[in-house]
């Protein structure tokens, strides 16, 4: 299993190609991706610069594209075709329509459905992979690795690192006020003590044990608004890829991610406190 | 003339008479797949003189699409026309080519879809032969006013968010439910320390919206909840 990592800055594209991620992934803040408050590369041209630096090193640089927005439409597909040109791997995208303009546009970039396009079954994954050349799917952090089988089995998967980066409800139909880590309405209490479910910490790391075993083959960190941070579940996820590589079953990887994990809940809590994130 | 329909999940128990008050009646869901009807809830409704019937289904597992498409074909031989208010674009894909059908866009995905560029929208509703796309933003609905798409308004709920881990059986909804929700319709939440209230259906969180009259929308769904009609 390999990681793929979210970058905004030069700053933090050494640090990652220095630490070995195999693939990387950025966005540009006038161009519609999800994470709200994200760091961003100021431009295309940084963009074009740090794809030389990737492709010296022979690893791959993706763009995200991964949210809707109508009036960001013509400016989107531009600058799409712009990074293409200049030799970007591929894209990470969401949006049918923006799907169909690519293939319009008769390019065919590595394209990877993002996690928000809600793909929970083989025959919609089979849908984009005839009608829009996807190659990967960043599986649906709701869905469990036996229920992702078939998808698994269709195309190239990945996975977040789920028990640190995913939401609690479907995170690509959510409209609850959410305004980046300090906000998180899902982590909230209502009702004195009623807070919204989601997987346990074990249930996420069994899951990724059973990613791993049925073949999805990277990791990703996401693009969190705080250096910082990335680095922090980079290098747990990092150490958790050997515990997935030397444990004997299932049991032991729980035995010992979960040891090891508890260990980074005290950065974690640290980082908390200092940025005033909800942890 | 503005059809006028409500929204049953399987569980909800209401009175002949009370259906009588609407043209058309939705059973299922858009949100969780424990609440995808059976072959048996349809043929409940056929009894209960319901003539028009739309089957809401969620995003589905493969698991859940294999159910759903024999439900499809079993509700085809009960009742002649029907029709399918879907989410999950495998689903939409694959019955598009059905007879007797009509394809509605549901929500939760149809949030994502009216964000589109108006044409390209266009394009894909009548590729995958959608009949009206299912909504409960006002906003959306005066936004596209001109483009000559169809809804159908759903209300008092508007959706915000929806969960995979049921939030009364604290479980994922893929297999035995209790039905947990059954006696609880409408759960009101209150965060801490402020006055904003969201409401928790079945699998999914909702804020109170009102019907609106606009000329494209040719139907209002009422989102039933053990409320008086």
């Amino acid at each position: 299993m390999n990681i793929q990592v979210g970058v905004g800055s030069f700053k933090e594209l050494e640090f990652f190609l220095k630490e070995g991620a195999r693939e990387f992934y950025c966005g540009l803040s006038y161009i519609p991706s999800h994470v709200e408050g994200t760091s961003n590369f100021k431009n295309i041209y940084e963009i074009i610069r740090a794809n030389h630096i990737i492709k010296k090193e022979k690893k791959n640089f993706f763009f995200t594209a991964n949210e809707i927005d109508s009036s960001a439409f013509k400016k989107t597909i531009d600058t799409i075709l712009k990074l293409h040109e200049n030799g970007i791997d591929g894209f990470i995208i969401k949006d049918l329509s923006l799907l169909e303009e690519i293939k319009k546009k008769n390019i065919r970039p590595f394209l990877i459905l993002s996690t928000l396009s809600m793909c929970l079954n083989s025959k919609s994954a089979l849908f984009y992979k005839r009608n829009y050349y996807i190659k990967r799917i960043a599986l649906c952090e709701q869905i469990t690795p036996e229920e992702s089988k078939k998808i698994i089995k269709t195309a190239e998967t990945e996975v977040f690192l789920k028990h640190r980066e995913s939401c609690r409800n479907f995170n690509g139909l959510c409209f609850l006020s959410c305004h980046g880590p300090k906000t998180t309405p899902c982590l909230k209490k209502y009702n004195e003590t009623f807070t919204m479910p989601g997987f346990s910490r074990e249930e996420n790391l069994r899951h990724l044990y059973r990613y791993y075993k049925y073949g999805t083959k990277i990791l990703k960190i996401g693009r969190s608004p705080l250096g910082e941070l990335s680095r922090v579940i980079f290098f747990e996820a990092k150490n958790i890829i050997d515990i997935l590589k030397n444990s004997k079953n299932e049991e032991e990887f729980l035995k010992y991610s979960l040891k090891f994990t508890k260990e980074y809940d005290k950065i974690y809590k640290k980082l908390s406190i200092k940025y005033g994130f909800i942890c | 003339m503005l059809e006028k329909a409500i929204q049953l999940t399987p569980l909800d128990r209401i009175s002949s008479a009370e259906l009588k008050k609407f043209d058309r009646v939705y059973i299922g869901s858009n949100f969780c797949s424990n609440l995808i009807p059976k072959i048996s809830d349809i043929i409940r409704l056929k009894d209960l003189g319901v003539k028009k019937i739309t089957v809401s289904t969620p995003l589905l597992t493969d698991n859940d699409f294999n159910k759903t498409i024999k439900l499809i074909k079993e509700s085809l031989k009960i009742i002649s026309k029907i029709e399918i208010s879907a989410n999950d674009i495998g689903l939409i894909d694959k019955i598009k080519e059905i007879k007797g059908l009509d394809i509605l866009l549901a929500r939760p995905i149809s949030h994502d879809w009216l964000r589109m560029n108006p044409k390209s929208l266009k394009k894909f509703l009548k590729r995958f032969r959608i009949k009206y796309v299912e909504t409960d933003e006002e906003y959306m609905v005066k936004r596209l006013k001109d483009a000559k798409i169809n809804f159908s308004f759903h209300y008092p709920l508007e959706y915000l968010s929806m969960s995979r881990i049921c939030p009364f059986e604290k479980k994922i909804n893929d297999a035995l439910c209790e039905y947990r929700c059954l006696n609880k319709n409408i759960v009101e939440l209150k965060e801490t320390g402020r006055n904003d209230v969201i409401y928790l259906k079945n699998n999914a969180y909702f804020k109170k919206n009102i019907p609106v009259k606009i000329k494209n929308i040719k139907r209002t769904v009422l989102f039933y909840y053990g409320q008086k009609i």
